[in-house]
């Protein structure tokens, strides 16, 4: 158990150390963060002070060391946009996105795997094809249609609620709308399919043939045996919940990570990409672990699977 | 049961305590003067005046900070005046070429109750600040570095004294970083949290600053041009411009900025609302490189400016309400301005020129960034069409930022211009000069005359030898051709009807008692 954990622990952080050598490099190379924060018309002096007070005249592999260096003591850097902690100004954010994103994953998962379940139990009947039918219409069209679309009816046309901001949880209805039907759209299709091969397993059949309840059939056998693909999913859905709103917080000029990182890339504001990324990385990662220790649990064969032979 | 007096007492101050509470609410209730909300595409991240220079930023400090001297912009119909009048200054005169004395009103206030002094004009402009070898405001020495001293000569007058003479010292004192800080609030807070909670002496002070989200601003009533007419206004971070639409559509925001031409009808058909634009005191331009193959040859250069139909671009892009400005030369100039110059579209002209510099098809690439500029993309595509049609073998290549733009290989790019002060030294001097990135970056190199005569223009005040120099300069400029003005871009605002309000041809949005008013 304690090797698995160090390779897991150990792959984490190589993907980590790749993600934000890889955001470094590309970043750098791809604009002048001076250039970007002071614009086109700026003095080429100011624009030189910019550069030596940020350390920008470095060469690149000097910027890296000093760069790592500094996470070494726990320092990831500041703004150049803001002059703070990038860190701080990162976190301050967080529990706006996660206003947004927790509500979402809770109308991903309420929604989607009972609608996939309703559907397999009914396969080709009108309930299953309708169902369906949502489905793909919800994954299918892009957040940014769907939020305008939204915004047009209750915003201009009623007038229920308001078209953007984050003042308050009417604030969040749409923009929750917006990103839990794409998401519960995928979960339902995603759960249908799992469910109709599970369904149609031999052992499933074989509870069938003794006479057990279907509702026993259903929540004993074949729920707990289709939820692994579905884990799978929905991991990377809790791995995406910091920054897999940046089209949507756009849309609704919702303050959260997602439009800090549209901005801060933009600009070139190297130290808040690199914290964001981290943070994403690391919650990425972290989610696949739960999950990966979530199948041992869900089924034990993963657990005790011998290692096959070359 | 018998209720001890003093616990009575208690009991109904608890009781009354939420009533209390809200007692300053209804208070605020009373005051009947309306909340504007403005909602832009972006929030500055401070509100340092002069460390904020950006379209987002003087958007809104202009309204909570105020210069000594006031540029009438409103004094001209098309909302770009350039004449001058008191503001913080009550007067200013002018002792030599190089020193001016100027004397503040007595009766304005700073949003934490000091009252304005000469300490606060000259920490301002301190050495430290704008200018001097390292001031902690960077792109000040590009305003101020003409200065030599400023200094407090009693509590209401200030002296400046330039480092060569310099005619533009009032223009730049009613301008850019110009803007009048609170020195005690300053030393206090330090640059940074000075822009957290800026004090400056404008009609509205700062009530809450939530970044990239809002920027609210409350009325201050002490303001020495008069008692706001808005109690409030919300500047509110709503970067999509659908969603922006969609508010003023909505009722949500009274005004919204950064509407592309081709949205205006839609504003207008919003019911209660117009679109309202102003052409800005801006260029857009493109660099050429004078070095590299074909374009080395300025005939080349030449050419390609003439192959380009101006009115077209205007007319197809800008529904005709860009403007086409006679050569870097422009009417806010005043005195300065050349009457009967204009940039020449000549297709003939163009292909003669391209035969003579023996022009033999060598490729020529357009890099643009499709979303710096309004437009942009689709002007750079139509250009290249002009182009092909008199012969050049032009591309276009789209590129992510103004660094790949002006890396090795560089050809043709996209800029724009500001006239940052009405003056040629103030526009084609500040962009094409030693100073300006241009020459920086050695693109335009055959430079000497313009640099001879732009010395000269700095240091001569006698307005016949100045607009000798200024054609001069722009001869030089346009025969070398390291660039050429496109059209002046449209700023378009939505508004609710019933707000009277004009917009500059800046970015600043002047919401002071004498252009904000409600029907």
């Amino acid at each position: 158990m304690l090797r698995f954990l160090a390779g897991k622990i150990l792959r984490a952080l190589a993907t980590i150390l790749f993600v934000v050598t890889f955001a470094f490099v590309v970043l750098r190379l791809s604009g002048d963060p001076a250039l970007m924060m002071m614009g086109p018309e700026a003095p080429p002096d100011a624009i030189a002070a910019f550069r030596a007070a940020w350390g920008l005249d470095q060469p690149l592999w000097r910027q890296y060391l000093d760069y790592f260096g500094a996470i070494a003591q726990g320092d990831l850097g500041v703004s150049m946009r803001d002059r703070k902690p990038a860190l701080g100004l990162v976190l301050e954010r967080l529990p706006i996105t996660l206003a947004l994103m927790l509500p979402a994953l809770a109308v991903k998962l309420l929604v989607g795997i009972p609608a996939g379940i309703y559907a397999a139990l009914h396969r080709d009947t009108w309930i299953d094809r309708t169902t369906m039918a949502f489905s793909v219409a919800g994954y299918s069209v892009p957040n940014f249609v769907l939020g305008l679309l939204l915004v047009l009816l209750f915003a201009v046309n009623l007038r229920w609620l308001p078209s953007s901001g984050a003042e308050s949880w009417r604030h969040a209805i749409l923009p929750v709308i917006v990103l839990g039907t794409a998401g519960a759209g995928i979960l339902a299709r995603f759960t249908r399919s799992t469910m109709l091969e599970v369904l149609g397993q031999p052992y499933v059949r074989t509870a069938i043939a003794k006479g057990v309840p279907w509702y026993r059939v259903v929540n004993w056998h074949a729920l707990p045996n289709a939820a692994i693909p579905t884990v799978t999913v929905v991991g990377f859905m809790v791995g995406s919940l910091i920054a897999g709103a940046v089209v949507t917080e756009s849309v609704f000029a919702w303050p959260g990570i997602g439009r800090q990182l549209v901005l801060a890339v933009s600009q070139r504001d190297v130290a808040v990409v690199q914290v964001i990324l981290l943070l994403v990385a690391g919650s990425m990662v972290a989610s696949n672990f739960t999950v990966d220790l979530l199948y041992g649990w869900l089924d034990p064969r993963v657990r005790t699977a011998p290692k096959l032979e070359p | 049961m018998k209720i001890d007096p003093v616990r009575r007492r208690l009991v109904a101050s608890a009781l009354a305590a939420p009533f209390a509470a809200r007692l300053p609410h209804a208070f605020a209730q009373a005051d009947r003067r309306p909340v504007v909300n403005i909602a832009v595409a972006e929030l500055p991240p401070t509100l340092e005046p002069a460390n904020e220079l950006s379209n987002v930023g003087t958007r809104v400090t202009y309204s909570i900070f105020d210069t000594l001297i006031r540029r009438d912009f409103l004094g001209s119909p098309d909302g770009g005046g350039s004449a001058l009048k008191p503001h913080l200054a009550v007067s200013w005169e002018r002792r030599s070429p190089r020193e001016l004395i100027v004397r503040l009103r007595r009766d304005v206030k700073f949003h934490n109750g000091d009252t304005l002094s000469a300490d606060d004009v000259a920490f301002t402009f301190a050495e430290g600040r704008l200018w001097g070898a390292k001031p902690s405001i960077a792109e000040g020495p590009a305003y101020f570095g003409v200065l030599e001293s400023v200094t407090a000569l009693d509590a209401h007058t200030v002296r400046f004294v330039t480092r060569s003479a310099d005619v533009l010292l009032e223009q730049r004192l009613s301008s850019w970083a110009s803007w009048i800080v609170n020195k005690r609030a300053y030393e206090s807070l330090g640059m940074d949290g000075f822009g957290q909670a800026p004090v400056g002496t404008g009609p509205f002070r700062v009530r809450r600053l939530a970044r990239d989200q809002i920027i609210e601003l409350e009325a201050f009533d002490e303001y020495f041009m008069g008692r706001p007419t808005a109690r409030q206004v919300n500047f509110r971070a709503v970067p999509q411009l659908a969603t922006r639409l969609a508010g003023l559509a909505a009722g949500e925001f009274d005004m919204i900025t950064n509407v592309p031409p081709d949205q205006i009808a839609i504003i207008n058909r919003v019911r209660d609302a117009e679109a309202r634009s102003v052409v800005l005191a801006n260029s857009h331009m493109l660099t050429y490189n004078d070095k590299g193959p074909a374009m080395a040859d300025k005939r080349v250069r030449q050419a390609l400016s003439m192959a380009i139909d101006r009115k077209a671009l205007v007319d197809g892009l800008w529904l005709g309400q860009a403007v086409v400005p006679p050569s870097h030369n422009y009417p806010e100039f005043g005195d300065m301005f050349l009457q009967g110059r204009q940039l020449r579209h000549d297709p003939a002209e163009a292909r003669r020129l391209l035969r003579e510099a023996g022009y033999r098809g060598e490729p020529i690439v357009y890099r643009a960034a499709p979303h710096y500029y309004t437009r942009s993309l689709d002007a750079g595509q139509v250009v290249i069409e002009m182009w092909k049609a008199v012969g050049v073998n032009a591309s276009l290549q789209v590129v992510e930022n103004f660094t790949q733009m002006r890396a090795a290989g560089a050809q043709v790019g996209q800029w724009s211009n500001s006239t940052r002060l009405p003056d040629p030294l103030g526009a084609l001097w500040v962009s094409w000069g030693p100073a300006g990135i241009q020459q920086r970056i050695g693109q335009w190199t055959n430079v000497e005359a313009f640099n001879a005569a732009g010395a000269a223009l700095e240091a001569e005040t006698d307005l016949g030898k100045r607009r000798a120099l200024f054609a001069s300069m722009l001869d030089i400029w346009e025969d070398e051709c390291p660039g050429t003005i496109l059209y002046q871009p449209l700023e378009t605002y939505g508004v609710r009807k019933n707000i009277r309000w004009r917009p500059y041809t800046f970015f600043f949005m002047d919401l002071r008692p004498d252009n904000l008013s409600f029907a």
